[in-house]
């Protein structure tokens, strides 16, 4: 156990310096000024802060091109309400695969597995008409119902998973008890899951908050613009501002690991000791 | 876990066949309801919609919306135009330069193109066939036998046989060769003397140097892309092919019949370019090893790694933001001539000026064509100069208060003028997306697998007649 | 499986479970419902239309008045193609290294993070960060760190003597798609780490206990608790990490664009190239069914084998 100890932080250290490196190079990199970026010798850190970048993300006058509260905010509305679309219908829909043992649920499940296996450049032009269809194009909503049924199946057959992991015998006590279905798996079920719950949460929200071929076909108003759009667009066809691109994903990606910091409490197991057996 | 016998699969099976029954049927009662809608005539979802009943509303779609000195220039545009006409409102849509392109291609299968799309020339007649009959107006009521047809560079270029489908009301650049006046001082080496191609290669190696003494070379003569960027290809066949053999595609500057017995790719001409060119790139004091795209190239010229650059006028706009303290040093002289053959031959880039066409779907396509139309004009033709390329009306480009503030821009019109073989583009035919694929693998294995010019080109020439069957 | 370990508990017997089967079924179409209407609604007629398209004529740039049935013309021009199977290969190459190395690497990264240590939010913050960045971005930083001049990659291979000339990590076509796989472990093994992370607190801590009280160490506590308790969750994981990595695109486009010399075209591309590139969309389409049955037919077999689609 002794041993044990330090070969763990060993390893943690050694998998966060894999997993932030090209981070950390993403920071240093918006802070230098272009010049830094091609210079040889290679300089590592700036040899001037520029904080140029920052400052046209934050301060909406400071160049038009930029907007990057307005994406922001549009962002953080479209992966939150995907996030909720998707975790109700695919909690609904993995615990009836899971519980129930009606006729061609296992077949849903495999043609909703299909709908992942088309790669996005196939589906892009149909969908694009059908959302025409629907008068959602340059809509939030329309991103929404998009990224929500792209998520949903991978989420159902994950907490399928998790929900096959939970005894059914604990529905049946909770029935036994008097409680209905929907108590059994709103009241019940769901806590004892909050991990799966939690994970799916996380997917859903980080697909749409990443998203790009959707939302750059899908909307074309500047204003409407999601993160993931506004920044590939500091790629030019002749230059790239790397300043703005590595400040703008700078600020993209921190607030989820904060997030993400925050919340990792909630990824403890939701079995209490006792509980299940 | 599961506990099966052979009997409760059966059941297993049978159940999952009638549930799968039951949701084709559902699959295709969607599928019925949407092709239905499908017939529907598309109306624009952006476009056009009013409460006020004058106020109308266009939407104007380009791919130079990313870039800030075009967006500036749209922008003063636009705000003009609806300061001059209050009942019009423009609205742009873009994308990045790199998806533009595909969107476009979605939203014309799709109809919901905007009023106005600014494509160049060699785009027009692949997005105008997306869909049958058209997706754009033909322009020649307004074009044909007017001034703008003779005062417009590029105007020649927007056709489809010999209709009009766009206007080149906006700006254009061709290319030249940049180069750092002190490293070419340094060097010893006299601009004006490079007339050849020969000659720009001997400048080339002589301006790759080893500058700190430590063995390895840190200057480069010429920076071109060496990867699996498409400029591999066109920077080859604009400097050095398409001069001596007349077209890459075709021959006689990319032009028709367009038939496979007359694909160009292994002409004589065209080996022999391909075998210089892959001297050159490989030679490792002319052009520097491994530079990815053309982005890393123009840093390395800024630099003063690279003495000498191929761009057009925008790279003047670029190098000043950049540092403006490079402008002093930034020297431009045109392509070289390329003798070949005992013959000489007249570099001829591209023009690529940008056009507008305007979409069959607009609903107000007398307001669209005003508003392009008012584009020519001297007072927006001054605001398009800040775009960093060379407006497109000739009268206004030759007016001294142009040629004063953009001396060196001015060059670029001289030499198209003076200096350069008539632009060519790339052949507006349905099968030029498929050439250009294959060219541009080509060029891949050629410059960077190092394979035989001679071989991989007939592979090329093969591949592209296949393409016409 | 031992019976100790096993979550479910005895069936009921068969006539009880045929009464609430009946009983409960209409509540189970109502909980499938919303999944199913919303799934029909948005993604059915996408896909039928792409399986439509690959039996009909969409050369859109050669309208030929509609787009007429073809047959299986699409399919034939595209099995014509020599690349086309140079394309598979490299896909099924792509799709071995970077899926075993993204679950191998997410698992151990699980593991590691499931224990109790100082430090653990921070680690398990810092780790999902290759998941948070966006994609775009996440290619545009490794092109800059891969190059072959500015990049801090051959700067420090070169300052620790590893190699002695740079490196064109994504313009030689020896190192192209290897430099685009890493990318890929990279961007992909945090969302690995992550599910099977929240699959491992899903583990009841007195079943580890119990396998202590029996005296298992720890490797037969791996075996015997955490790798079965783990399985309904892993085996998802790992199919879709497979199903969606037989999709991928974007990061091998936006790193090489499929080149140099083509030898990073993995089928996504080559299919792309043929729809986006020279637009002929019925051929694309053909290779995108292609696609779907590649991964409809592993998915069969992997559910089959692992069994896992007939669970309770």
């Amino acid at each position: 156990m002794k041993l044990r100890q330090p070969l763990i932080y060993l390893g943690a250290v050694l998998i966060s310096l894999f997993a932030i490196s090209p981070f950390v190079w993403m920071v240093l990199t918006s802070m230098k000024p272009q010049s830094d970026i091609y210079s040889s010798p290679l300089s590592y850190f700036p040899t001037s802060l520029h904080t140029g970048g920052y400052t046209a993300m934050l301060n909406p006058h400071a160049d038009d091109n930029v907007n990057f509260m307005k994406w922001f905010y549009n962002t953080v509305i479209v992966s939150l309400l995907t996030t909720v679309f998707s975790i109700v219908i695919s909690a609904l829909g993995g615990y009836s695969m899971s519980r129930f043992r009606y006729r061609g649920r296992m077949a849903i499940g495999y043609l909703i597995l299909i709908t992942q296996m088309l790669p996005g450049s196939l589906l892009i032009i149909p969908l694009y008409i059908i959302m025409k269809q629907y008068n959602l194009l340059n809509s939030h909503f329309g991103l929404v119902i998009a990224y929500s049924t792209v998520a949903i199946p991978f989420c159902t057959w994950m907490l399928k998973g998790y929900f096959d992991s939970v005894s059914s015998s604990i529905d049946e006590a909770a029935m036994v008890d008097g409680a209905g279905r929907w108590r059994t798996f709103a009241s019940i079920i769901m806590p004892l899951t909050l991990p799966g719950l939690v994970v799916t949460a996380i997917f859903s929200f980080l697909t749409s908050w990443n998203e790009f071929l959707f939302a750059q076909t899908f909307l074309s108003d500047y204003g409407k613009w999601t993160l993931s759009v506004g920044i590939a667009s500091f790629q030019g066809q002749y230059v790239v501002n790397w300043d703005y691109l590595m400040a703008g994903s700078v600020m993209t990606t921190l607030p989820i690991v904060i997030a993400f910091w925050a919340l990792q409490k909630y990824l403890v197991s939701g079995m209490t000791a006792g509980a299940v057996k | 876990m599961i506990h099966t016998d052979n009997k409760a699969n059966n059941y297993l099976w049978k159940k999952r066949a009638a549930g799968s029954a039951a949701l084709l049927v559902i699959a295709g009662s969607a599928l019925a309801g949407c092709s239905n809608a499908d017939q529907k005539p598309a109306a624009s979802a952006d476009a056009g919609s009013s409460k006020s009943g004058e106020a109308i509303t266009l939407t104007f779609e380009t791919s130079l919306y990313a870039e800030a000195p075009h967006k500036k220039a749209i922008d003063a545009l636009i705000s003009k135009y609806n300061q001059l006409n209050p009942n019009v409102k423009i609205t742009v849509h873009g994308a990045d330069y790199e998806n533009f392109w595909d969107k476009l291609t979605t939203e014309v299968i799709a109809g919901t193109q905007g009023d106005i799309v600014q494509v160049y020339p060699e785009n027009i007649s692949t997005y105008n066939s997306l869909v049958d009959g058209g997706a754009f107006v033909n322009l020649d009521p307004y074009i044909k036998g007017k001034d703008l047809e003779k005062k417009l560079v590029g105007q020649e270029l927007s056709k489809i046989g010999d209709s009009y489908y766009a206007i080149s009301n906006y700006a254009w650049g061709n290319t030249g060769i940049f180069y750092r006046k002190s490293l070419f001082k340094k060097a010893g080496i006299d601009p004006d003397s490079i007339k050849t191609l020969e000659d720009f290669k001997n400048a080339a190696v002589k301006l790759g140097v080893d500058t700190d003494g430590d063995g390895k070379l840190d200057q480069y003569g010429f920076a071109s892309v060496v990867g699996s960027h498409p400029f591999v290809a066109s920077e080859w066949y604009r400097l050095v092919a398409r001069p001596v053999s007349g077209g890459i595609f075709f021959p006689d500057g990319e032009s028709g019949p367009y038939k496979a017995d007359r694909i160009n790719v292994n002409s004589e001409a065209n080996v022999w370019a391909a075998k210089w060119w892959q001297d050159f790139i490989n030679n490792p004091r002319a052009t520097p090893p491994g530079t990815r795209d053309k982005k890393v190239g123009r840093e390395m010229f800024w630099n003063g790694q690279a003495a000498m650059n191929m761009d057009g006028p925008w790279f003047i706009g670029m190098t000043k933001e950049r540092d403006p303290k490079l402008m002093d040093d930034l020297g431009l002289m045109p392509q070289p001539a390329i003798e070949y053959n005992g013959k000489t031959y007249k570099p001829n880039p591209h023009t690529n000026p940008s056009v507008a066409m305007i979409s069959k779907k607009s609903k107000h396509p007398e307001e669209a064509w005003k508003f392009l139309e008012w584009m020519t004009s001297e007072e927006a033709q001054q605001m398009i100069a800040g775009s960093g390329m060379i407006p497109s009306n000739k009268n206004y480009v030759a007016t001294d208060a142009y040629k004063k503030d953009n001396p060196l821009a001015v060059k670029f019109m001289d030499y198209l003028n003076n200096l350069y073989a008539p632009a060519v583009m790339d052949p507006p035919i349905p099968e030029q997306g498929t050439l250009s694929q294959i060219i541009i693998n080509t060029a891949q294995d050629i410059f960077v697998g190092k394979k035989d010019p001679k071989a991989s080109l007939d592979e090329a020439a093969a591949k592209m007649k296949e393409a016409f069957k | 499986m031992k019976p100790g370990v096993t979550p479910l508990i005895e069936q009921p017997s068969l006539w009880k479970r045929e009464m609430k089967r009946l009983k409960d079924n209409r509540v189970g179409y109502l909980f499938i419902a919303p999944l199913v209407i919303s799934v029909a609604l948005v993604l059915l007629y996408p896909i039928g239309k792409a399986a439509l398209m690959s039996f009909q004529y969409w050369l859109v740039t050669k309208p030929k008045n509609g787009h007429p049935f073809v047959g299986l013309d699409n399919y034939r021009e595209l099995f014509a193609s020599d690349y086309f199977y140079r394309s598979l290969g490299i896909t099924f190459l792509y799709i071995i290294v970077t899926v075993a190395a993204r679950y191998v690497l997410g698992l151990l990264t699980a593991l590691l993070l499931n224990k109790n240590f100082k430090g653990r939010g921070l680690v398990r913050a810092l780790v999902i960060i290759p998941w948070a960045v966006p994609e775009v971005v996440t290619c545009l930083v490794f092109i800059l760190m891969y190059d072959y001049r500015y990049g801090v990659i051959n700067d420090l291979l070169l300052k620790m003597k590893m190699i002695s000339n740079p490196v064109a990590f994504l313009g030689d076509s020896h190192t192209a798609l290897g430099a685009a796989m890493f990318v890929n472990i990279w961007k992909g093994f945090p969302f690995a780490a992550i599910m099977l992370l929240a699959g491992l607190q899903s583990i009841p801590k007195d079943l580890y206990e119990a396998a202590t009280v029996d005296g298992a160490g720890i490797w037969r506590q791996f075996r015997s608790v955490t790798l079965p308790m783990l399985r309904p969750v892993s085996v998802v994981v790992f199919l879709l990490l497979v199903v969606w990595t037989i999709k991928d695109f974007g990061i091998v486009y936006v790193l090489t664009g499929g080149g140099p010399s083509r030898v990073t075209e993995i089928l996504t591309i080559f299919i792309y190239k043929i729809g986006f590139k020279t637009f002929n969309f019925g051929v694309a389409a053909a290779g995108g069914m292609i696609l779907l049955l590649i991964s409809i037919v592993f998915t069969l077999i992997y559910l089959k084998a692992t069994k896992a689609g007939e669970t309770t």
